[in-house]
């Protein structure tokens, strides 16, 4: 996994596996604490204590087809890398946040990747999920809301190449402009 | 084919965890430390180079079913990671040794044993 998007990638299947119909993915960006905070909350069915304490093993997993389940365990490695941490807090029948703090400018800290492409893939896949971004740095702030998003379009399938397409460089335009300058990432 | 305990000799390499290293092919090696990356791409008959030491490498090491993790640059093994690589049978050696040396000398010599 060569950039977040494809750790925020990991993280959302995991709630989509947990059978959650809403999902908020949140990106902020805090230059003055040093810090890059990723947080995923979802109404899935949660996982009892017992699985939440042991989440971060990367011996624990749901798969039955091999004992290893690596998602988390490799995000909370980069977090800590980087100087930051991972937190998850669960219940069950309500959902599960997770809370992803990276230093913000660590040298090992994975730039942010394409979101536009990883909400193009998420929203091909399932496009009656409730998902919800927002993006935020000191002075600028994105959101999109698919519930909205659908409100606007009601003759229109999400997953119609045209909306997809249109999402993608709509999310792109702005991560562009809500990171511009804040990420110190090399721009294409 | 090539055995763990052939390569260890060449290698000049210290047993961290494991044992009946005789009883392990080796064909070739995989030098990464992006833990996603090993795991798509070692292959089970492949001494694993890194300077990666969590309890991750072990898990990634199991996932592949790679010969071995060799530590380099002298990285030590935590006594929990020793511990879990001791419960999963994975065999970890360790190196003073660059990657880019241990990779050097491992090619050589599988290239006159393959």
């Amino acid at each position: 996994m060569r950039d977040l998007s494809l750790h925020l990638m990991d993280i959302i299947q995991n709630s989509v596996k947990a059978r959650a119909t809403a999902i908020e993915i949140e990106i902020d960006a805090r230059p003055h604490t040093d810090q890059l905070v990723l947080t995923v909350r979802d109404n899935g069915c949660g996982m009892p204590p017992d699985m939440v304490a042991n989440v971060q093993d990367p011996f624990v997993t749901t798969r039955t087809t091999r004992s290893v389940g690596l998602g988390i365990s490799l995000f909370k490695e980069l977090c800590e890398l980087t100087g930051g941490h991972l937190e998850i807090d669960s219940r069950e029948g309500v959902g599960t946040g997770l809370v992803a703090t990276l230093g913000l400018t660590s040298i090992d800290r994975l730039p942010l990747g394409d979101l536009g492409d990883t909400f193009y893939i998420l929203l091909s896949a399932d496009p009656g999920l409730d998902y919800s971004l927002k993006l935020t740095a000191p002075d600028r702030t994105f959101e999109l809301d698919m519930t909205e998003i659908r409100a606007e379009i009601p003759d229109l399938p999400v997953d119609d190449p045209a909306v997809l397409n249109w999402i993608r460089a709509y999310i792109q335009e702005n991560q562009s402009a809500v990171f511009s300058g804040v990420l110190g990432e090399i721009e294409s | 084919m090539a055995t763990l305990d052939q390569v260890r000799e060449v290698l000049g390499a210290q047993i961290l965890v494991g044992n009946d290293l005789d009883q392990r092919p080796v064909a070739g090696g995989y030098a990464c430390d992006m833990l996603s990356w090993v795991m798509s791409h070692a292959q089970p008959t492949d001494v694993w180079m890194t300077i990666l030491n969590s309890i991750n490498v072990i898990a990634v090491a199991v996932l592949t079913d790679c010969a071995c993790v060799l530590l380099t640059e002298g990285v030590e093994l935590p006594p929990d990671v020793a511990a879990r690589a001791q419960d999963k049978g994975v065999v970890v050696l360790g190196t003073q040794a660059s990657t880019y040396e241990a990779s050097a000398r491992l090619h050589a010599f599988l290239n006159q044993h393959p």
